[in-house]
């Protein structure tokens, strides 16, 4: 494997120069020991050849979780001029919105005990998860278009939560610029069947608690507090957004040849933002993160119910609020200074997390004056974080950030070191309840196939791309 | 050897053969399937049309494996016999044979959610076919 050559900026940060028909350099935020790790794939590799297509702006980067992808390494960030660059269906990746939920409740962890078996049980019922999981639901064709043009709102409309929940998802649960007739019929069919499903793979809902607190003012602003119940949801836009995804990586590797555009990598296809094949991915990708966002409005619904029948308690005893909800798979239109000027650029992260400075318009008002929220998930044993947002990573991120633990070992390679061992055993030794769809899950998602979260964490804080706010420890966890 | 299994860090990699192009698509949608359910208990009582078009070996390759996997996420299908009837330089035709998915009586292992052009190979080498692609599970 071809070493990429780095130039060392300081403890957190590495540049890799540009060179050939690199457009500008790579900057990745990693420290000494993650970067051994980072070597072992061609995630590095990857960061480069993004940094081959036209229009990017500042520089092709990486957050410290990152990995190796298709065509962008995940936890990939990059930025394209809206006149001169492109957007790449690989650049958000398959599972279009993928991203999480926190919910905070008015629940200490005591409260929970001996009841955390049988609220796992009743959620593994109440949210469909697992391979090819289906809803009992069959949306008409009129809903679905509905859930493409208003997402997390149609699900709000129809029973699923509250319109307070709507503020506190980023972009209100709704990314403006839909168009259902750009989508395949393929995409709208498998979409039908699985709205309301949590999937499988790393995806899953977890009830934690908040084990510490770093940032009290923060954390107070957020309704964070030591010993308090909270409940993570991870899913994204299921078949639909993966169908999407495909259908326009095979049309757009025409498109690019067809627009002149030579590509490192045949995964990196894309085309003109101002193109019509570039428009229409984007109205397209907009159904799906729509989609998303509706699919984590209605399970988080699921999860309120769930919680008020096996704990036998009313609504404002569980106080079941959504803190914040984050997209990390997505392309994006936002404002951002380059040379000290306001410029409108399309910010992808695949596998990265929006983290906006205080003051932000699109922060929710009553986070405005703290920041933005920062969700980071890690594996089902070891602990997940909240952040929140810096000015230091919009001066150096697009306001971007990291987005969970990040894998490190192949699922085959999970697979065989879990052999003979009962992960489900283990993890309750651990004083966490798991159930998973099916045991291949539970196996290829075992702690050791991801890097130690707290560590990806401790870079992003130190690096000021975002703030440490809280950590959660995890009590019970299904996984799809 | 119709194929083999590589490790790749997040997902499964595959090795495919073929003493021609026709061979190689079968094997590669017999592999296909291979990892996501136990073949043996599924029986070919539905046919299925297949035809896949691309202008180069790899799209041709890809727009296959794509075919196939719809019907599995589409139709909820497992597959495990594959025919290429016809392949002409720009075109794919052939069958595939399985049934729906019964949860009573099929192991599904887990699910591939595509395959991706990343790191993708197809080549001829003294008429002999392989092919290395990387599923994204």
């Amino acid at each position: 494997m071809e070493e990429i050559k780095l130039e060392k900026l300081d403890n957190y940060r590495y540049l890799i120069p540009k060179e050939g028909g690199m457009r500008v350099p790579g900057l990745v935020f990693v420290d000494e020991k993650m970067l051994a790790e980072v070597r072992r794939d061609e995630s590095l590799k990857q960061v480069r050849n993004v940094a081959h297509l036209p229009g990017i702006v500042g520089y092709s980067m990486a957050m410290p979780d990152m990995h190796e992808g298709y065509g962008f390494p995940i936890g990939g960030v990059a930025a394209f001029d809206m006149k001169t660059g492109v957007i790449s269906p690989g650049g958000v990746g398959y599972d279009i919105n993928c991203g999480v939920r926190l919910l905070t409740t008015n629940l200490q962890r005591g409260d929970l005990n001996g009841k955390v078996r049988a609220l796992v049980d009743a959620l593994f019922i109440s949210v469909p998860s697992g391979v090819g999981s289906t809803s009992e639901m069959r949306l008409s064709l009129d809903d679905e278009r509905k859930v493409f043009l208003t997402g997390a709102r149609w699900a709000v409309e129809n029973g699923y939560g509250t319109p307070e929940d709507l503020a506190h998802t980023e972009e209100g649960g709704c990314l403006e610029g839909a168009d259902p007739s750009v989508v395949s019929e393929r995409a709208i069919e498998r979409g039908r069947k699985q709205l309301g499903t949590v999937g499988s793979g790393n995806h899953f809902v977890e009830i934690g608690y908040v084990d510490e607190v770093f940032d009290e003012k923060a954390a107070a602003a957020f309704g964070l507090h030591q010993g308090q119940v909270t409940v993570f949801v991870h899913c994204g836009s299921r078949g639909f957004g993966y169908q999407v995804c495909d259908d326009f990586l095979a049309k757009m590797g025409r498109t690019a040849a067809k627009q002149g555009i030579e590509l490192p990598d045949r995964q990196l296809a894309c085309a003109y933002i101002n193109s019509p094949e570039g428009q229409e991915y984007y109205a397209a990708m907009a159904c799906a993160a729509n989609y998303a966002w509706a699919n984590r409005q209605m399970l988080m619904h699921w999860v309120r119910e769930t919680f008020m029948r096996v704990l036998n308690i009313g609504p404002s005893d569980l106080g079941m609020r959504l803190l914040y909800d984050v997209c990390h798979n997505i392309a994006k239109f936002e404002t951002h200074k380059v040379d000290g000027k306001d410029t409108l650029l399309c910010v992808h992260r695949k596998g990265a997390t929006r983290a906006f400075a205080p003051g932000r318009k699109e922060v929710p008002e009553i986070y405005r004056k703290i920041g933005q929220p920062v969700l980071i998930p890690g594996d089902m044993k070891r602990a997940s974080y909240v952040l929140v947002g810096t000015e230091k990573a919009m001066e150096q991120t697009w306001g971007s950030t990291c987005h969970g633990a990040g894998r490190v070992m192949s699922r085959t390679a999970a697979k065989k070191m879990s052999k003979g061992r009962s992960i489900v055993k283990e993890m309750e030794e651990a004083g966490i309840i798991v159930r998973g769809a099916s045991m291949g899950t539970l196996t290829e998602e075992i702690p050791e196939s991801y890097k130690d979260v707290n560590e990806v964490v401790e870079i992003v804080h130190n690096a000021g791309i975002s703030r440490k706010v809280a950590r959660l420890k995890p009590l019970g966890v299904i996984k799809g | 050897m119709k194929y083999e299994v590589f490790e790749h860090v997040s997902d499964i990699g595959l090795r495919i053969y073929g003493s021609s192009f026709n061979e190689l698509l079968e094997n590669a949608g017999l592999a296909l399937f291979d990892q996501m359910a136990d073949l043996s208990r599924v029986s070919s009582v539905d046919t299925f049309d297949v035809s896949a078009q691309g202008d180069t070996v790899e799209e041709l390759f890809m727009a296959w494996m794509r075919e196939l996997l719809y019907i599995f996420h589409g139709e909820g299908c497992l597959l495990k016999e594959f025919e290429v009837k016809e392949v002409s330089k720009e075109k794919v035709r052939g069958i595939a044979k399985g049934e729906k998915i019964d949860p009573d009586r099929h192991l599904v292992h887990g699910e591939v959610k595509g395959a991706t052009y990343h790191r993708l190979e197809v080549k001829e080498d003294g008429g002999k076919w392989q092919a290395k692609v990387i599923l994204d599970v």
